[in-house]
């Protein structure tokens, strides 16, 4: 009872920012007006919260690009992040508390699709709606237990990365229907993002992105305490490259270890941009996400998503061996193919970027690149994306109109209803 | 929705919740019982609070009659739902609040088929799991938006009634696999039911039936408050018939409109009573449904699933038109196969009511009855449903243990 009694104050106060951002979100609606009628083609049904807008972000470039052919409108359910997407995307937002009001605005709309960035409880009160098809576009490619969900059979389509999602969805489950699967790549980080200007020179940019302690020593696959400073100071004493480090945001919370790590790093390359303010070394722990893999030649990760989306990149890479010998290694998969770099070797990061870098990558990673995302040519994704989603739209459409059609004949006067 | 409806729902959450905790312990022991029994090849997957389990009731008989072929348990979030689960019915009850719970409790189990009862959206978190074979069970069969929803996609079968369920659904939903249609009548009404004897004196049974309001106007085929009122007041009134009231178990939950209706109505039959103790009116507020199907010559019902409970009796059917525009009525289903009562005319019900009885409802209805049940002899669908699932379980062990072999 007493600790409710102490959550009470900031119960308060996130009751106070929800209103705000309310508020907010009602002043840019009046403004903005309604989405008209029957403008919406697509729908992107975001009913999470803050936590997880990153899902929702990723996709706010494709989201432009179909928009230009088939209108789009996100719908959201909570203010934070109606407000988040009304600022950041510029795509008409809805928001929409209750499954009953969503049903009335789509009656509103001709909507031929819906998209799914992830699998919150929620969508299944959407799915109910059989007039638009659902699409599971989700939020990143991944060897993960994630990405072979059974849930992937309640929409019409799902939007994979490539081959080895669909080798992996066709092993995991019985019953599922490869021509539901449709490969798109990895168009969210198919597109020029904005970020901050770096200089033109010789220097090899090297984008240092290390994952988080977790809370489980299964999931222990952070770098920052066991590779971090010796790498960077490595990578910093050459004079020839130059580091951006993007810790994940929740590095330190439950290791000290970790936290000091991070502080030590940073200082480090604190540092030697005071030595050399050429340098130019960055420390990034902005909101901003994609931008990472135009700046940067080379990448040193960890066991994690970011080695993915790397990976479709092309650019050459480095994974970290993680040192609790309770992080899980999956043998096969992009883990299990390429040599990980161990903590005892962190000061030989430089040979390994200077030798990535002269070379490109390798047979194995170029196989790797096609089998989980097809053809990375820049636009490509984009294009397949792009393909995907108007072979949806335009196959509901047509499925719609032939409904349509059948109902005039149903309910003409020959056989109304007494 | 004004402020005193937030507040009363708000009370009864909170009555719930507590009656729920001093629940727990006893409800726990006694599902820990049942769940020692293990382990079950069978889940049916129920995480409703009580008002929802006239749902699962009706499969108690075909489910008690898999569990003599396949182990099966009840798996229920609330100790409320699962006390009177262990009332009522012979089956295992396992109590799994969380769905971490529920998936160490499949794995557990190595559970071959999962079995639901409704669209609650919990489903689709225990659909998570590629390993049992997940089978949608409809709690009934009517022309309702709710039947040609799109969620069956997510399931590996969906057990329908009958071919008008099928083309329904394959209309309705696109792209929706065949193949993962099955009908099989209704077993949840193929079974003999006890109920309160009725003096036989030759006044005519009438069920009056009606659905609850919905949550969406989309989904407010209800009669009480259009109809019923007027509808009681003509049946008592005419010194012939004797009604049977049997409301839908949620009738008054989102309306306080309905349920005042529903309690005039339910006065109506009492005060009729009175002024004649031999009228044996019933306001029929109990568990049991099943008992009515036999008891009563003719029903009079809303566009839902107890007008096709009652046409599988064949007997004279007469439907409410639904005052809700936004409330589709099916041309193609049942509606148009019976007469239509408007909300104007349910005072003259009494007329209506003798021109079904004289002329009977007709070929139309008669066909229909084929096209929506299949074989509707007594024990056909319970076997049809036996095997269905009984062949599921088989397949999917046999997947199962292709996987596992090891490969030359």
């Amino acid at each position: 009872m007493l600790s409710k009694l102490r959550r009470l104050p900031r119960q308060i106060n996130r009751r106070l920012a929800v209103r705000e951002a309310q508020r907010a979100v009602n002043r840019i609606l009046e403004e903005r007006g309604p989405v008209l009628e029957g403008y919406a083609e697509v729908v992107v049904f975001f009913p999470d919260g803050q936590v997880n807008l990153y899902q929702l972000r990723q996709w706010y470039e494709p989201l432009r690009e179909l928009a230009r052919t088939h209108p789009v409108v996100i719908v959201t359910r909570v203010a934070h992040s109606t407000l988040a997407a009304l600022q950041e995307s510029e795509l008409p937002v809805v928001q929409l508390r209750r499954i009953g009001d969503y049903e009335a605005w789509l009656a509103t709309q001709r909507v031929r699709a819906v998209l799914y960035v992830n699998q919150n409880i929620r969508n299944f009160s959407a799915l109910r709606f059989a007039d638009p098809a659902h699409v599971f576009v989700s939020h990143g490619e991944s060897d993960k237990s994630y990405m072979a969900s059974n849930q992937m059979k309640a929409y019409d389509y799902v939007f994979v990365a490539g081959q080895a999602a669909v080798d992996r969805l066709s092993r995991a489950l019985v019953g599922l229907d490869p021509a539901r699967l449709l490969r798109i790549g990895r168009p969210q980080v198919d597109v020029a993002h904005v970020g901050p200007e770096l200089p033109d020179d010789e220097r090899t940019t090297v984008l240092y992105a290390p994952t988080w302690e977790g809370d489980r020593p299964s999931m222990s696959y952070s770098s920052v305490a066991s590779h971090g400073l010796e790498l960077v100071r490595a990578l910093a004493a050459t004079g020839r490259h130059r580091v951006i480090y993007r810790p994940h945001p929740r590095t330190g919370y439950v290791d000290r270890d970790h936290q000091l790590a991070d502080r030590a790093i940073r200082k480090a390359l604190a540092a030697a941009n005071r030595s050399d303010p050429g340098a130019h070394h960055l420390v990034d722990t902005g909101g901003g996400y994609g931008w990472q893999m135009a700046a940067a030649d080379y990448c040193v990760t960890d066991v994690s998503a970011v080695a993915f989306d790397w990976l479709a990149t092309r650019k050459p890479f480095t994974i970290t061996r993680p040192v609790a010998p309770e992080a899980v290694i999956d043998p096969v998969g992009l883990v299990g193919s390429v040599p990980l770099l161990r903590a005892s070797e962190a000061a030989r990061i430089v040979e390994r970027v200077d030798s990535g870098v002269a070379e490109g990558i390798d047979e194995t990673v170029r196989g790797l690149v096609e089998h989980y995302f097809g053809d990375t040519s820049p636009g490509a994704s984009m294009r397949r994306f792009l393909e995907a989603a108007g072979l949806v739209v335009s196959r509901r459409e047509a499925e719609l109109l032939e409904r349509d059609a059948r109902a005039a004949v149903v309910g003409g006067p020959s056989s109304e209803d007494a | 929705m004004g402020l005193a409806d937030d507040a009363r729902a708000f009370f009864r959450l909170v009555g719930e919740k507590l009656a729920e905790r001093r629940l727990d312990p006893l409800v726990r022991r006694r599902a820990a019982q049942g769940a020692a029994l293990g382990p079950f090849e069978v889940a049916v997957h129920f995480p409703d609070p009580p008002v929802n389990l006239y749902q699962l009731r009706q499969w108690y008989a075909p489910l008690e009659r898999l569990a003599e072929q396949h182990p099966v348990a009840v798996l229920v979030k609330s100790a409320l739902s699962a006390r009177t689960i262990l009332e009522e019915t012979s089956l295992p009850v396992v109590l799994v609040p969380t769905v971490a719970e529920l998936e160490t409790w499949l794995k557990a189990n190595q559970t071959l088929a999962v079995l639901y009862v409704n669209q609650n959206s919990r489903n689709f978190t225990v659909l998570r799991s590629p390993e049992p074979v997940h089978v949608f069970c409809n709690h009934g069969e009517s022309d309702k938006a709710y039947m040609v929803s799109n969620q069956v996609k997510a399931y590996d079968l969906v057990l329908v009634a009958g071919d008008a369920a099928l083309r329904r659904l394959e209309q309705g939903v696109y792209g929706v696999e065949r193949t993962r249609l099955v009908p099989v009548g209704r077993p949840q009404v193929d079974v003999g039911h006890r109920g309160p004897r009725l003096p036989e004196d030759g006044r005519t049974v009438v069920l009056y039936a009606p659905t609850w309001e919905g949550d969406r106007p989309s989904n407010a085929y209800s009669s009480v408050a259009s109809h019923g009122e007027a509808l009681v007041a003509a049946l008592v009134a005419s010194g012939r018939h004797r009604v049977i009231y049997r409301p839908h178990p949620r009738t008054g939950q989102a309306s306080r409109a309905e349920a005042r209706a529903s309690r005039r109505i339910v006065a109506l039959l009492e005060a009729a009573n009175r002024a004649d103790a031999s009228a044996g009116h019933l306001a029929d507020l109990g568990p049991g449904f099943g008992w009515q199907l036999g008891a009563a010559d003719v029903c009079v019902t809303d566009v839902s699933a107890t007008s096709y409970d009652w046409a599988a009796t064949g007997k004279p059917l007469l439907l409410t038109r639904p005052v809700s525009p936004e409330a589709w009525v099916d041309p193609e289903g049942i509606a148009g196969a019976v007469p239509l009562l408007e909300a104007r005319e349910a005072g003259d019900v009494v007329e209506h009511l003798d021109a079904l009885l004289a002329e009977g409802t007709g070929e139309r209805y008669a066909e229909l009855v084929r096209d929506h049940f299949g074989d509707t002899s007594p024990g056909a669908a319970t076997e049809r449903f036996l095997a269905v699932v009984h062949e599921a379980i088989e397949e999917r062990r046999a997947q199962r243990a292709e996987r596992s072999a090891p490969r030359p």
